[in-house]
């Protein structure tokens, strides 16, 4: 009986990260899009910093209780490449936290990755500490650019129901969901290096829905 | 709730609340067809490279039927926008004829004028998309009607070119439809009175 409790509170332990990873890119693509479209449309995002990204991460995070698991979240990964953004790699973090303060909240957040070595370290599925990296609130839609902006690792930006929140960073771990990725590139072995420098191409029949997020992007 | 340069009182204002909730809704539902309509282009997208086809055949019809019921509810819910805003502008009008002073008469006339041009371009944009919207839904049943009649890989392959055209109408409504809600969120925040403010 004990071995069974102790079984049924490992599973619910381990409930956040298994399911997150269960994330198919054709249903993070369409997520992704909305989250970004949102963020345009209330002119959360400056527009003119996405131009100046290596990279961008586009990822829901969800709280959970204290105690239990921190926080996880699944979503795309793209880099800025010579023939404009790549393709995506699913992606997922867990714990730490990444804006959220309680558990059982929501987040959509958008990454902008400054310098191509962020970049890397995200598709490396990297662990980062508090303070291995420089994030801060990006500037709103409309707002000047200047250098800080554009040589600071991360520009973050955060929805969560209406409120923007103050950046949160703790220790979070990224892992790059190899299942989802194989499945989407149709290649077993594809690796998000590859992805992220266009050496796997998005295959011819999943580009016209993830046209929406280069329209996006504009 | 005190508003800067607006000359309403509070009947037309808490109908204007309404519609401002009304058109989140609304936008909420687009959001809703987006996705469907995505999830549509990867069935068919899969489909046409005989990705597990009679599984993809099966997605498309459930996401298909569900879009058709999404579109129901954005029908519904343009139809209460245009009511409430008929009502507002009804109800602010009712107030001007209440006013004393010629100057705020003249002010708050031009602020209805504009509300009213406002719209009335939303509205264009919405019966705009909106038909696209339909000639993409009526394009899509052709398709589930001509794979239900026959299926098989070389259907699927004699249907290319309607699958093709049918993928780059998609592609331009979820284009169009960002394009419209960035208006309804615009004119949202109008008809609130926070634009500007």
């Amino acid at each position: 009986m004990k071995t069974l409790i102790r079984l049924a509170l490992a599973a619910l332990v381990a409930l956040p990260g298994t399911a997150l990873r269960s994330e198919s890119l054709d249903k993070l693509i369409p997520d992704a899009a909305e989250i970004l479209g949102r963020m345009k449309r209330e002119d959360i995002i400056n527009m003119d910093l996405v131009k100046e990204a290596k990279g961008i991460v586009i990822i829901n995070v969800t709280g959970f209780s204290i105690g239990i698991g921190g926080s996880g979240g699944d979503g795309i990964l793209m880099s800025k490449t010579e023939k404009g953004w790549s393709g995506p790699v699913a992606i997922t973090t867990q714990g730490g936290t990444l804006g959220i303060d309680v558990g059982g909240q929501d987040n959509d957040i958008v990454m902008l990755l400054m310098n191509n070595g962020v970049v890397s370290r995200w598709a490396a599925g990297e662990h980062f500490s508090s303070s291995s990296a420089s994030a801060v609130l990006g500037p709103k839609g409309g707002a000047a650019v200047d250098a800080t902006m554009k040589t600071r690792d991360f520009n973050v930006y955060i929805w969560n129901k209406g409120a923007k929140l103050g950046v949160n960073f703790g220790g979070f771990d990224v892992s790059i969901n190899n299942e989802a990725n194989a499945n989407y590139y149709d290649k077993p072995l594809v690796s998000a290096k590859d992805i992220l420098n266009n050496v796997a191409e998005v295959p011819e029949s999943k580009k016209a829905p993830l046209a929406r997020i280069y329209d996006l992007l504009k | 709730m005190p508003l800067s340069g607006r000359a309403q009182n509070s009947d037309s204002l808490n109908i204007a609340a309404d519609q401002a909730t009304s058109m989140n809704k609304l936008d909420d539902l687009m959001g809703r067809a987006q996705k469907r309509l995505s999830y549509i282009m990867t069935n068919l997208g899969d489909l046409s490279d005989n990705n597990d086809t009679n599984n993809n055949f099966d997605k498309f019809k459930e996401n298909l039927d569900d879009l058709v019921s999404i579109r129901s509810d954005i029908k519904d819910r343009v139809e209460r926008v245009r009511e409430l805003q008929g009502q507002r502008i009804a109800a602010w009008t009712k107030e001007v004829s209440g006013m004393t002073d010629k100057d705020m008469r003249k002010m708050t006339n031009d602020q209805i004028d504009a509300a009213k041009a406002d719209f009335d371009t939303l509205d264009k944009q919405l019966r705009e998309v909106g038909g696209d919207a339909n000639d993409l839904t009526v394009l899509l049943q052709d398709l589930k009607k001509y794979f239900a009649s026959s299926f098989s890989p070389d259907s699927v392959k004699t249907a290319q070119p309607m699958v093709q055209k049918s993928l780059a109408a998609a592609q331009e409504m979820l284009k169009a439809t960002d394009a419209l809600r960035d208006s309804i969120n615009k004119s949202k925040k109008k008809v609130k009175g926070t634009a500007g403010a």
